[in-house]
C-alpha cells in the first residue's frame, strides 16, 4: 500500500530520478581530487608546459651527483679508467681497486642504477602522455622536439646503463642485458640479451633521429631563436652521435661510420652549430676567459647549475683526500709531454693548474663570472672523428690519420701532425691515446676499453675482464626483479 | 508589532503540552492537536510563532497569580505502591506546571475554577484529572505495557536495543561524569577496558599530548618509516559526524548525553571504509522541554606531580657511584691528578651540604578550574539549548597549560511532520607547552650541582674540571627567559538536521555538517637561549609560526521505514552521503630577535637562513550509501543486515568504489514461552555477527601518479618536475573481517547484568611497502599485503548487591575483563628487509620487528642467562642453544609482548541518603615491558649524569658478586637482552569519587534551586606495578583531585 503510494509519487517525479542518476555518474569525476602540492599526471600533461617541465626535471636529475653530475662522468666512471692518482683515503679508493662489493662503492653503484632508472620512469610517463596527446596543444615544433628528446634520451640512458652493467657485445653478446624499461608501472620488465637490448636502443634512437628531423637545431638562426640553445637538450645531432656510438658498441661499423660521417660533415660546414673551438678562446689574456672545456664542440652538454659547489670539492685544494687528478707524472705520460713533446697540447696546457702547493686537473674549474661555467659535456663532436678513424683505419688509413689530425690541429698540435703512413695498429694506438687525452675526466675511456674487451687497463693492477667491466646490479634488483 | 492572533493561541496551546512523555509519543500529540482543531501550522508562520513563544515565556515569568487555590497530592506506582519522584504535573490549557519531589509529593496553585491536570512520567501512561476545588488528589500511575525500551545510537540512525544484534556498549553521560570530570575519553577508558589507552611512559600527563587509543587490538603497523601515525585509532563520531581526537578531548564532559562503542561488524558496517578500528559514537545533550532551566557545573582541579617512580641517588651516593664506576681512575698520572681535582671539587660541594632536588624544580601543583553553564527549555515546537564553558587545565610542569573556551546554541523546531534541529558550536583552545623543556633534562642533573651560586644568581654552566670538556649546562636557564611554546585552534561546527515524517512509519532525514578548524602554533626562543650561543648577532633568537585551515563538509540524506505485519517487525534505513575534507597548513621561521620581549614574528630581522616555507595541503572526498535492515520475529528471532558502498578519492583509480557488508543474528531466549514467565531471567540474548569493514590510513595521493616540482634547482632557466613516487592504481583500503559471538544476560529482577563477547578480527590486505626492483625507477610502492589477526573476549558484569525499597539507596558492584591476542599472519618482503635494517641499528632498546606468527607488539631480545659472577659479563643463549658472551642480532627471539594479556576494571558505586561514593580500579595482567629505566639509568648508566639508586646496589663490583646488572666499570652499551624484559602487571586506583546531593535539604526545597550536588573526584591516586620503571620521562604523571559543584536553577 505504502509502496504503491510511493511509486505513484515517484512517477510524478521522474526528473528526480534523473537527477539522482546524473549525480551518481558525475560522482567519479568528483572523487578525482586535484592536490596543490602534487599534480596528478593527467592534469600535468594537459598543457605543453607540463612536458617542458617534465623534461627539465629529467635534465635536472641528470646532472645530479649519482649520474652525470659526478659518478657517470668525472667520478666513478673515470676512476675505473685509472686516469687519476687517488689519495689512499679517497672515497673512490675501493672503486679504483674494482672492489665493487665494498659498502660505500656498492651504495654508489646502486644509487647510479636507481637514479638512472628513475629518470627513465620520468621519461616513460612523458612518452605515455605524448603518444596520446593532441599535437595541436603544442606550439611550433615542440611536439616533435619533446617526443624525440624523450625517446632519444631514454635510449641514451639505457645505452650507458648497458655499457656499465652488462658485458660488452665483444665479450658476450648473448648474456642477459639490463632491462629495457618502456613503461611507468609496478610491473617488472624482463631482460633480453645484450645484442637484443642494443637493438632496442638503436631502434629508439633511430626513431628519435627521425622525429627530431623537425628539431630547430637544423634551421638557421633567427633573430629571436638561437639554435645553439638546443645543444643543452638531447637534440637531433645528439641522437645521431648517440646512434654512431651505439652502432660502434655493437660492432656495426657500416652504420657507425654513416652516422659519424653525418656529424663530421655538419661539424665542418661554415656556420656549423658545433664548430671547433677557436684558438683565440684558449689563448686568452685572463684565465677565467679560457674555454678549456671546448664548449662549442659539445653536441650535447648539460647546463649544470651549481657546478662549482660540486667540482671544487674534487678539483681544488678543497678536495683534500678526495682530489681527482692525475699526478704530474701521469699527466706527462697521458699527454706524451716528455715522450713526444706534446706539452703544448691545450688539453694539457690549459687543463691543469696549481691551487696552493699542488697541481690540479683544471678542466672543470669554475671561475667566478667565467663565460664557460656550468657546461658539462655529454657528447663531443671529436668522438665521431675517432669512431670514423677507427672504422677506416684498415680500409682508408690516410683518411683515418687525417681525421685524427683535424682534431689534433684544434688542440694546438698542428706542428705535430701524424704521418699518413701509419699502420692500422699504430692508428689504433693513436686513437686510444686521443680517447685518453680528449675525454680525460669525462668517463668515456673505461667504455673504450670495455668495447674492445681490452685485457689491459692502463694503470690497473690486475688484468681486465668482465669481473671488472661488468658492475654488479643492485641486490634488490636481483632479488625482486628475478635478474640473472 | 503585528502578529497573527490565532498563531499566538496555537503556540499557547502547544506550549501546554510541554512534557516529555507526550513528545515521545508523537501519535498522541498529532491526535490531540488535530482533535482541538489546530491544523498543522504552516512553516511560513514560523517566525511569528517564535516571537509568540518568546512573548509567552515572558508573560509566564512575570505574571502574578491572584485568589489562588491549592492542589496537593502524592503520586505512586500502581503496582508496587512506591512513590514516584519527578512526575510532571501540568495544568491543561495554561503554560503552568510542576514536578513531584523525591517523595512523590506535589503542590500546585491555580486561580480559575475548573481545570484538568495532566500527570505524566516517562514509562507510565498519562493520567488526566478534572479538578474543581482545592484538595488532596493522590494518583497512581500505570506503567506502559509496551516497553519504550532503550535505543542504541549508532550515529546515522538509532536501533531498538532489544532487537539489535550488534556488539555495542553504551555509557550514559551520568556514568561518565561519575567516574571523572577531566575529559570524556579519560572516563570512558576507566569504564570499558576494551577501549584501551596505550601507555605513554614518555609524555606522562602532559595535557597537550594526545593519548593513543585502541579498540580490540592493533590492526595496522604503527609508524614504520614515519609516514603514518597511530593507525589503530578508532573513528570518532560526534553528533553524527566524523570528528578528530582533539575535539573529543576538549569536549565539555557536561554536554555528553551518551557514548556508544561500536565493536563488531554489525555495529560498524555502516561506517564502511573507516570503521575497521571500531567506532566511538558520542551524542551530546539535546535541550529538554519546559521553562528555562539553567545548569551550572564548576570544578577546581588540582594536579599533583607523581614522582614516586623515580629512585635517584642523592649527592653523596652519586659521587660514590662515580668513584666506583672508575670515573676518577686513570693509568696516566697527570690525568689521574686532574680527575682527583674534579672529584675533590665535587666532594667539596657534597660536604658543603649541596643536595639539589632537581626533580622538584620544573614541577608544580597545578590548580585548574572548569566552569560550564547550560541553558535549556522551550515548547514542543521550539526548543533551545545554550552552552558555555571554560576549561583551564594547569599541568604539573611549570608553564604548561591548556585552556578551552567553548559555546554553542542548539535549536529544535518541530511541527507535526517536520523537524529541524541546528547546533552551532564554537571552540577556542590555547595551549602552552612548558618553557622548562623536557623533564628528563632535570632527572639527569647531578644532585651535587647547586642551583644558585654564592651571589644567589642562577648557575648557567657547571664545570668541575679545568677544561671545557666537562662543562654541563643548567636546563633551568632557558626557562627563565621568555621562551614560548604556544598552540591554538578555533573550531566552528554547525550541524543541521531535518526530518520529514511522511507517514507514521516513514521518515526522510537530511543532515548537513560543516566544521572549520584553524590551528596555529608559535615557538619563540629569545636571543639569550642557549641554542644560539655560537650564532651571529642577527641570527640570535628564532620564531617558528604555523597556520592551518581545515574544512570538513558532510551531507547526507536518509530514509527510515518500519513495518509491522503480524508478529514481524521490520526496520529499514537507507542513506546516501557525501563528504569533502580539505586541509591546508603553512609554516615559516624567522630569526634575529634582539630583545626577549619582542615575542612576535614581525620583529624578526630576517627569515631563517637557508630556510624555506613549508606545509601541506590535502583534499579528500568520499561519497557513498548505506542500506540497513533490522528484522525481528515475535521479538524472539532477530536479524540484521547492513551494506555500505563508499567511493573515496583516496583509493586507487582502479578501485574507486568499495563495498562492505555485515550480517547479524540474535535470539531473545527470554522471550521464548519457556522463559517468558520466569522471574529470575529477565533477559537472555544470544548474538552473532560477521562482516567486513575497512580502514584507510594511507596518504591521499599514493594511488595516483603525481608530479612534484624541484624546489632548489633548475635546468637552463626552467624548474623541472618529477614523479613523486610509484603510484599503485590498484591500492585499496585494508579490510577487516570481524566475527563476534555475544551473550547478554539480565537476572533476578534486573539486579544482575552481564555481557560476554568473543571475537576474531582478521585484517586483510594490510598496507605495507613493497620493495620493487629499482628498474621501475623507484625502490618501493604501497600495496595491500599482509594479514593480522586479533582474537579475544570481553566480559562485563554488574550487580546491584543491595538496594532500598525506593531504589534510592543502593550499592552496585561491577567488573570487566578484556583479553586480546594479536598475531601477524602474512608479511611482505619489504618488512623482512625492514627487520634486517632494524637489526643493523645499534640500539640499546628493542626495535620493532615483524615476523609471521608473532604479535605486532613483540619485544625482540636475545635470551640472557644473567651476569657471570666471575667476571661481570652477560651470558647469552644463542638460537641453537649454545652459550656465549658474544651478542648477535641473529639470536634475537620473541621475548615478550608489550600489550597486556588481559586488562579490565573492578569497582563499585552506591548512594545512601543522598551521599554517594564510587571507586574504580583498573588492572593489566600479562604482557611485558622492556625496562628502559634499568637500561638507561642502571645498566648503561652514563655516570656523568644522575642515575637510579640500583646502579649502586645491583651492579656487579667484584668476582663472586651475584648481581643483576653488569660490572659497574663496564661502559659498553648493553643491547636488547631478555634480562630487561619484565612482566608488567599493574593495579591502578583510576577513579574515586564521593558526592552529596542536596535534593532533600531545605537548601533546594525552599529556594530557586532545582538541584544541587557537590562532588569530589580523584584520578590515578596510586599505581601498583610489578615493574620499577620511571614513568613520565619527558613529562611527569600526575594525580588529580577535583572538587566540583553542580547546580540547576
Amino acid at each position: 500500500m505504502i509502496i504503491m503510494q510511493l511509486y505513484r509519487k515517484s512517477i510524478n517525479r521522474l526528473w528526480l530520478l534523473g537527477a539522482v542518476l546524473f549525480v551518481a555518474s558525475s560522482c567519479n569525476d568528483w572523487l578525482e581530487v586535484r592536490p596543490k602540492s602534487e599534480i596528478p599526471t593527467d592534469i600535468h600533461f594537459e598543457r605543453e608546459s607540463g612536458y617542458a617541465d617534465q623534461l627539465a626535471g629529467v635534465y635536472t636529475a641528470l646532472y645530479g651527483i649519482p649520474l652525470y653530475g659526478c659518478d657517470m662522468s668525472f667520478g666513478l666512471m673515470e676512476v675505473l679508467s685509472q686516469n687519476y692518482d687517488l689519495n689512499t683515503n679517497s672515497v673512490y679508493r675501493y672503486a679504483a681497486m674494482y672492489n665493487y662489493n665494498e659498502t660505500g662503492t656498492k651504495a654508489r653503484i646502486d644509487r647510479l642504477w636507481t637514479m638512472a632508472y628513475n629518470c627513465i620512469a620520468n621519461l616513460n610517463i612523458l612518452l605515455e602522455y605524448v603518444n596520446k596527446a593532441d599535437p595541436a596543444i603544442f606550439s611550433d615544433n615542440h611536439y616533435e622536439q619533446y617526443k624525440g628528446e624523450a625517446l632519444g634520451l631514454r635510449a641514451f640512458l639505457h645505452l650507458d646503463l648497458l655499457r656499465i652493467f652488462s658485458p660488452s657485445p665483444v665479450s658476450n653478446p648473448n648474456a642477459l642485458g639490463i632491462p629495457y624499461v618502456t613503461e611507468y608501472s609496478t610491473a617488472v620488465t624482463g631482460q633480453k640479451t645484450v645484442n637484443e637490448t642494443l637493438d632496442l636502443i638503436i631502434n629508439d634512437l633511430n626513431a628519435a633521429v627521425d622525429i627530431l628531423k623537425a628539431d630547430s637545431i637544423r634551421n638557421s638562426n633567427t633573430y629571436y631563436a638561437d639554435r645553439r640553445e638546443r645543444l643543452k637538450y638531447f637534440n637531433y645531432y645528439a641522437a645521431v652521435a648517440a646512434l654512431a656510438r651505439a652502432y660502434m658498441y655493437k660492432g656495426d661499423k657500416i652504420n657507425a661510420l654513416k652516422y659519424s660521417e653525418e656529424i663530421i660533415a655538419e661539424g665542418e660546414t661554415f656556420n656549423s652549430v658545433f664548430p671547433w673551438t677557436h684558438y683565440s678562446a684558449l689563448e686568452t689574456t685572463y684565465e677565467y676567459e679560457c674555454n678549456r672545456i671546448f664548449s662549442t664542440e659539445h653536441i650535447f652538454s648539460l647546463a649544470y647549475s651549481g657546478m662549482d659547489n660540486v667540482v671544487k670539492y674534487y678539483f681544488t685544494s678543497l678536495a683534500g683526500d678526495n682530489d681527482l687528478s692525475p699526478s704530474e707524472n701521469k699527466a706527462d705520460v697521458i699527454f706524451e709531454r716528455t715522450a713526444k713533446g706534446y706539452g703544448n697540447d691545450y688539453r694539457m696546457l690549459k687543463g691543469f693548474a696549481y691551487d696552493g702547493e699542488k697541481k690540479y686537473f683544471w678542466k672543470y674549474h669554475q671561475y667566478e663570472n667565467g663565460p664557460y661555467n656550468e657546461r658539462l659535456p655529454i657528447i663531443r663532436k671529436s668522438e665521431s672523428y675517432y669512431i670514423a678513424a677507427e672504422i677506416l683505419k684498415d680500409s682508408e688509413p690516410a683518411r683515418a690519420v687525417e681525421l685524427l689530425n683535424i682534431v689534433r690541429s684544434y688542440r694546438n698540435l698542428s706542428a705535430f701532425s701524424l704521418p699518413d703512413n701509419l699502420t692500422p695498429d699504430e692508428i689504433r694506438q693513436e686513437i686510444y691515446k686521443e680517447y685518453r687525452k680528449e675525454f680525460l675526466g669525462e668517463g668515456q675511456l673505461f667504455f673504450y676499453y670495455k668495447r674492445l674487451n681490452s685485457a689491459r687497463i692502463e694503470g690497473a693492477a690486475v688484468n681486465a675482464n668482465d669481473a671488472i667491466y661488468v658492475l654488479p646490479i643492485p641486490d634488490n634488483e636481483i632479488e625482486f626483479g628475478g635478474r640473472k | 508589532m503585528i502578529f497573527n492572533n490565532s498563531a499566538f493561541n496555537n503556540s499557547v496551546k502547544i506550549n501546554m503540552y510541554m512534557n516529555k512523555t507526550r513528545m515521545l509519543d508523537r501519535k498522541w500529540i498529532a491526535g490531540q492537536v488535530g482533535g482541538n482543531g489546530l491544523c498543522c501550522i504552516k512553516i511560513k508562520k514560523q517566525c511569528v510563532v517564535i516571537l509568540a513563544f518568546m512573548l509567552t515565556m515572558a508573560v509566564s515569568v512575570f505574571a502574578r497569580q491572584e485568589g489562588e487555590y491549592v492542589i496537593t497530592g502524592k503520586i505512586t506506582d500502581v503496582k508496587t505502591g512506591e512513590s514516584l519522584p519527578g512526575v510532571s504535573v501540568q495544568i491543561e490549557g495554561v503554560n503552568k506546571g510542576t514536578e513531584t519531589d523525591s517523595e512523590g509529593n506535589y503542590k500546585i496553585t491555580h486561580q480559575s475554577g475548573k481545570l484538568t491536570l495532566i500527570y505524566s512520567l516517562l514509562g507510565y501512561k498519562n493520567v488526566y484529572k478534572e479538578i474543581a476545588e482545592s484538595g488532596i488528589y493522590n494518583i497512581s500511575l500505570t506503567p506502559q505495557e509496551t516497553e519504550i525500551g532503550e535505543v542504541i545510537v549508532i550515529g546515522a540512525f538509532t536501533r531498538k536495543a532489544n532487537t539489535y544484534t550488534g556488539a555495542v556498549s553504551t555509557v550514559k553521560g551520568e556514568e561518565l561524569r561519575r567516574v571523572g570530570n577531566q575529559n570524556v575519553l579519560q572516563s570512558l577508558k576507566n569504564i570499558d577496558p576494551v577501549f584501551l589507552q596505550i601507555d605513554n611512559l614518555t609524555a606522562g600527563s602532559n595535557p597537550n599530548v594526545l593519548p593513543d587509543f585502541q579498540l580490540r587490538g592493533q590492526t595496522g603497523f604503527s609508524d614504520l618509516r614515519g609516514d603514518q601515525s597511530n593507525p589503530n585509532l578508532p573513528l570518532f563520531i560526534l553528533d553524527g559526524f566524523e570528528s578528530d581526537l582533539t575535539k573529543i578531548i576538549d569536549l565539555d564532559i557536561n554536554l555528553v548525553e551518551s557514548i556508544t562503542l561500536l565493536k563488531d561488524a554489525t555495529a560498524k558496517a555502516i561506517y564502511g571504509s573507516k570503521a575497521a578500528n571500531g567506532v566511538v559514537v558520542i551524542e551530546t545533550k539535546r535541550p529538554a522541554y519546559g521553562q528555562i532551566r539553567i545548569s551550572y557545573n564548576g570544578s577546581s582541579n588540582i594536579e599533583i606531580p607523581d614522582l614516586t617512580s623515580y629512585n635517584l641517588t642523592n649527592a653523596a651516593e652519586k659521587l660514590e657511584a662515580e668513584r666506583l664506576g672508575g670515573l676518577y681512575f686513570s693509568d696516566n698520572a697527570e690525568t689521574l691528578l686532574n680527575y682527583q681535582l674534579i672529584y675533590n671539587n665535587k666532594l667539596k660541594e657534597v660536604l658543603a651540604g649541596v643536595n639539589t632536588d632537581w626533580l622538584a624544580q620544573p614541577v608544580r601543583t597545578g590548580t585548574g578550574q572548569k566552569h560550564s553553564l547550560y541553558l535549556e527549555g522551550g515548547s514542543d515546537q521550539l526548543l533551545y539549548g545554550v552552552d558555555m564553558s571554560y576549561n583551564n587545565i594547569l599541568g604539573v610542569m611549570k608553564g604548561s597549560d591548556r585552556n578551552t573556551f567553548s559555546g554553542g546554541i542548539s535549536l529544535t523546531y518541530r511541527t507535526k511532520k517536520v523537524l529541524f534541529r541546528n547546533k552551532l558550536s564554537v571552540v577556542y583552545n590555547e595551549a602552552h607547552d612548558s618553557p622548562w623543556g623536557a623533564f628528563e633534562n632535570y632527572a639527569q642533573m647531578n644532585p651535587y650541582s647547586r642551583l644558585y651560586d654564592e651571589q644567589g644568581r642562577l648557575v648557567q654552566y657547571y664545570n668541575y674540571g679545568q677544561n671545557n670538556a666537562t662543562k654541563v649546562g643548567n636546563p633551568m636557564w632557558n626557562a627563565t627567559i621568555n621562551t614560548k611554546y604556544l598552540s591554538k585552534y578555533t573550531d566552528i561546527t554547525n550541524n543541521l538536521y531535518a526530518e520529514w515524517s511522511v507517514l507514521d512509519n516513514l521518515r526522510f532525514i537530511g543532515r548537513f555538517g560543516l566544521t572549520k578548524k584553524s590551528p596555529s602554533s608559535d615557538i619563540f626562543k629569545p636571543a639569550s637561549h642557549t641554542d644560539f650561543v655560537n650564532y651571529d648577532i642577527f641570527q640570535k633568537g628564532s620564531y617558528y609560526k604555523s597556520n592551518g585551515e581545515n574544512l570538513n563538509l558532510n551531507g547526507d540524506l536518509g530514509v527510515n521505514y518500519s513495518l509491522t505485519f503480524g508478529k514481524n517487525l521490520l526496520f529499514f534505513n537507507g542513506q546516501v552521503n557525501i563528504s569533502n575534507i580539505t586541509g591546508d597548513n603553512v609554516y615559516m621561521e624567522a630569526e634575529g630577535f634582539p630583545n626577549d620581549n619582542m615575542d612576535h614574528i614581525i620583529f624578526g630581522t630576517q627569515y631563517k637562513k637557508d630556510g624555506s616555507p613549508g606545509g601541506y595541503e590535502t583534499v579528500s572526498r568520499s561519497a557513498g550509501g548505506i542500506a540497513s535492515i533490522n528484522y525481528s520475529h515475535n521479538n524472539r528471532y532477530l536479524f540484521d543486515a547492513n551494506y555500505r558502498i563508499t567511493g573515496s578519492s583516496e583509493f586507487g583509480a582502479n578501485n574507486r568504489w568499495g563495498s562492505f557488508w555485515s550480517l547479524g543474528a540474535g535470539w531473545n531466549i527470554h522471550n521464548e514461552s519457556f522463559l517468558k514467565e520466569s522471574k529470575q531471567i529477565n533477559q537472555l540474548k544470544l548474538r552473532f555477527s560477521t562482516g567486513y569493514t575497512g580502514s584507510q590510513g594511507f596518504s591521499t595521493y599514493e594511488a595516483l601518479a603525481t608530479v612534484k616540482y624541484f624546489t632548489n634547482t633548475s635546468y637552463n632557466g626552467a624548474i623541472g618536475s618529477y614523479l613523486a613516487g610509484l603510484a599503485n592504481p590498484n591500492l585499496q583500503w585494508q579490510k577487516k573481517y570481524d566475527q563476534n559471538v555475544g551473550l547478554d544476560i539480565v537476572l533476578f529482577n534486573n539486579l544482575l547484568n552481564a555481557r560476554f563477547d568473543y571475537y576474531t578480527a582478521t585484517t586483510e590486505g594490510m598496507l605495507t611497502d613493497i620493495t620493487t626492483p629499482q628498474s621501475t625507477g623507484f625502490t618501493t610502492y604501497r600495496e595491500n599485503l599482509g594479514e593480522a589477526e586479533n582474537r579475544g573476549y570481553e566480559a562485563h558484569l554488574s550487580a546491584r548487591v543491595w538496594e532500598s525499597k525506593s531504589k534510592r539507596n543502593y550499592i552496585r558492584l561491577f567488573a570487566s575483563v578484556a583479553q586480546n591476542t594479536n598475531k601477524l599472519k602474512k608479511i611482505s618482503e619489504s618488512l623482512r628487509q625492514f627487520n634486517n635494517e632494524q637489526d643493523e641499528k645499534l640500539s640499546n632498546l628493542p626495535l620493532a620487528r615483524y615476523e609471521e606468527g608473532q604479535s605486532m607488539n613483540t619485544i625482540w631480545a636475545v635470551t640472557s642467562l644473567g651476569i657471570d659472577p666471575v667476571n661481570g659479563k652477560e651470558i647469552f643463549v644463542k638460537k641453537n642453544g649454545e652459550i656465549t658472551y658474544e651478542y648477535s642480532t641473529g639470536d634475537l627471539v620473541a621475548s615478550g609482548d608489550a600489550q597486556p594479556k588481559i586488562n579490565g576494571n573492578i569497582g563499585f558505586n552506591g548512594e545512601i541518603h543522598n551521599f554517594g561514593i564510587g571507586a574504580i580500579f583498573t588492572y593489566r595482567l600479562g604482557g611485558q615491558i622492556y625496562n628502559q629505566t634499568l637500561i638507561d639509568k642502571v645498566e648503561n648508566a652514563d655516570l656523568s649524569y644522575n642515575t637510579d639508586r640500583r646502579v649502586f646496589t645491583d651492579r656487579w663490583q667484584k668476582p663472586g658478586d651475584v648481581a643483576l646488572y653488569k660490572s659497574i666499570t663496564d661502559r659498553s652499551s648493553t643491547r636488547p637482552t631478555s634480562r630487561f624484559v619484565e612482566d608488567c602487571n599493574t593495579l591502578t586506583l583510576a577513579s574515586v569519587n564521593v558526592y552529596y546531593d542536596f535534593r532533600d535539604s531545605g537548601l533546594v526545597k525552599n529556594s530557586f534551586l532545582k538541584s544541587l550536588k557537590v562532588s569530589a573526584y580523584s584520578n590515578d591516586l596510586f599505581i601498583l606495578s610489578s615493574v620499577k620503571t620511571e614513568r613520565g620521562t619527558s613529562y611527569p604523571f600526575s594525580r588529580m583531585v577535583s572538587v566540583a559543584i553542580q547546580a540547576i536553577f
